[in-house]
């Protein structure tokens, strides 16, 4: 059975012919699919061309292992792909981290989000400050002074 | 995308503020709660996401211990639920609560639970007075008891009390024995949807560890055993006919009462009670028969190195393997391969062998598996590689030693059948050429069809 390939394209014009099985493991394209024609391009108007191709490489690692032989039980092949994901998360700057999240929940690639959203937690607020929370995220006090106080006062256990 | 409004915009894309309330949410479920609270001074958005938090995680010890006392860890707690108003909570998390006002502690679970939660850890160091008047839901899918042992004031009225729950793990738990057959641990066990049961007792002195088992849904069990009381571990009891997966790991047991007649694969990690440093008993008590008789259906088989001396030294018998595909077992420079010849002719339908190591104990029994005895004495007819069926071979942590190396030689001379090797060097090696050419030469040499990959 030959295998069926599916071309994305980026919001920038940026073409990506996948195999089905690496593109389907969005829950978001198959309502395209369908929606559209099956022969058509599918245009991702929220996703540019830089994250398309870092969600392509995430779920091509990923579909690898989900049908490879050895019936994917061994251990380490999971264990390799633990390491894997470490390390395409450790690559990625945070602005690229933010954008990428964004595109796994549009597209609904429900192992994305969720590494991308621990890789978040885990590294950028987990064992900080409220401070250090804010200089690495970058949030901006947009409080008054007594509006701090009162949401700080709201939770006030929390910073005990 | 997210719905973005002008101020995130100036902000451009690749910001936190780009991401919408819901994922916020989801990030903040995924760290302390206390923190997850504390961002609400980070600005008027972040005041709000609380109630978006789905999964709550309460440790008493990153509160600093002493400053909380039990009383006050209960009131932080109380105080946030309330916090959250009444939206449910996907998973709740309570850790070390270390002085218990039964009381509260009790309500608050009642609440939890009665907040629709399909998720419940609960973690303490203390007695636990579970109350059977508040511990029951209709939606629990997954539930976690660990560190504690579990009293009962009151027998549990019998039937169901999660009729939805899936899951159960209970890790150093232990329950009060007092009423029989009304206790907490059966009526978990009696959850009809029940399929997955986790268990860990790895206190070594602690000799009530959970060994009976008795369930016609579950059908995933992983057990981890360390009692160093060779007494209070006579037997191991699992009555699941409906068993497909099993994990087991614990000193061998003197007999097995077990019914797992649709077992699929199994992984076991048998240890003789010689190797419990505090003993000097003989190498072999233990029977392991009836365990290794019951499982002998499965299709998927992973042996610590520890069983394969346990399967050898504590069975007078080996069954037929007449489904088993997959075998893999691992290998210890002080454990030995005396079993192999058996296990692999009573395997006449083991198409893949893994190994992970292929340094062992050199002991006079190997047989033909192994090349312990010079090559020459092995008289090659009866080899019981030869009538093998493996056809895929994969070798985990090679290290390229001149035994190693014979060792790979045997293999691919003697088993006829195969057609691809896959080897993985040990991670020290992973750039040495010329242990991977000399591998490949070796194999171009016994096979012409076969592949070789290095993973």
């Amino acid at each position: 059975m030959s295998k069926k390939n599916i071309v994305l394209k980026s919001s920038n014009g940026i073409i990506f012919e996948v195999e089905e099985a690496v593109a389907l493991q969005s829950e978001t394209i198959p309502y395209m699919i369908e929606d559209d024609c099956a022969n058509d391009t599918i245009p991702l108007a929220n996703v540019t061309g830089d994250i398309l191709a870092l969600v392509i490489e995430y779920c091509k690692k990923h579909v690898v292992v989900a049908d490879g032989d050895g019936g994917g039980s061994s251990s380490s092949s999971q264990e390799d792909l633990k390491n894997w994901d470490a390390q395409f998360m450790n690559d990625l700057d945070q602005s690229k981290i933010f954008n990428l999240l964004l595109a796994a929940d549009f597209l609904n690639i429900k192992t994305l989000f969720d590494l991308t959203c621990q890789f978040v937690a885990d590294t950028m607020i987990k064992g900080k400050s409220v401070e250090e929370v804010r200089r690495t995220l970058n949030i901006e006090k947009d409080y008054t002074s007594e509006e701090e106080a009162k949401a700080r006062q709201e939770n006030e256990w929390a910073f005990k | 995308m997210a719905i973005a409004d002008k101020k995130v915009e100036t902000c451009g894309g690749g910001s936190i503020n780009s991401l919408p309330d819901e994922v916020l949410g989801q990030i903040l479920s995924l760290v302390p709660t206390k923190l997850a609270a504390s961002t609400s001074v980070l600005s008027k958005r972040w005041r709000n996401l609380l109630p978006l938090v789905h999964s709550v995680d309460f440790d008493e010890s990153a509160n600093g211990g002493s400053t909380a006392s039990g009383r006050g860890f209960l009131g932080l707690v109380e105080r946030t639920l309330a916090s959250m108003g009444g939206v449910p909570i996907k998973k709740v998390s309570l850790k070390g609560i270390s002085y218990i006002d039964y009381s509260r502690y009790n309500h608050l679970v009642g609440d939890v639970l009665g907040r629709g939660t399909l998720e419940l850890h609960l973690s303490s160091s203390c007695i636990r007075y579970i109350v059977p008047e508040f511990f029951f839901s209709k939606t629990l899918v997954k539930l976690t008891l660990s560190d504690g042992f579990n009293d009962q004031r009151e027998p549990f009225p019998g039937g169901v009390l999660f009729p939805a729950l899936k899951s159960l793990s209970l890790f150093r738990v232990w329950f009060d024995a007092f009423f029989y057959g009304d206790d907490l641990y059966e009526c978990l066990l009696s959850s009809p949807l029940l399929e997955e049961l986790n268990i860990c007792d790895d206190d070594p002195l602690q000799s009530d560890s959970l060994k009976d088992v008795r369930s016609s849904s579950i059908q995933r069990i992983s057990i981890f055993h360390r009692c160093h009381d060779r007494e209070a571990h006579r037997w191991v009891s699992l009555e699941t006919p409906n068993l497909v997966y099993l994990d087991y790991s614990g000193h061998v047991a003197e007999t097995y009462d077990v019914e797992l007649d649709s077992l699929v694969e199994a992984r076991l990690d048998l240890v003789l009670w010689k190797h419990n440093g505090s003993t000097t008993w003989g190498d072999a008590w233990g029977g392991a028969n009836q365990l290794i008789t019951a499982i002998s259906n499965v299709v998927t088989l992973h042996l610590s190195a520890d069983s394969l001396e346990v399967f050898y030294c504590c069975s007078t018998s080996m069954p037929e393997f007449n489904n088993l595909a997959k075998l893999s077992f691992e290998s210890h420079k002080e454990r030995h391969w005396q079993v192999l010849p058996l296990l692999l002719k009573n395997a006449p339908n083991l198409e893949t062998l893994v190994i992970k190591g292929l340094v062992h104990k050199i002991t006079k029994g190997c047989g033909d598996v192994c090349v312990c005895k010079r090559v020459t004495k092995i008289n090659k007819k009866e080899s019981c590689l030869l009538s093998c069926q493996v056809k895929v071979l994969q070798i985990y942590e090679y290290g390229g030693s001149c035994r190693e190396l014979k060792q790979m030689r045997h293999f691919m001379e003697n088993l006829r059948c195969l057609e691809v090797v896959k080897v993985k060097l040990q991670v020290d090696m992973q750039d040495n050429l010329s242990l991977t050419n000399k591998l490949k030469k070796l194999f171009h040499t016994a096979s012409s069809k076969g592949k070789i990959h290095f993973i």
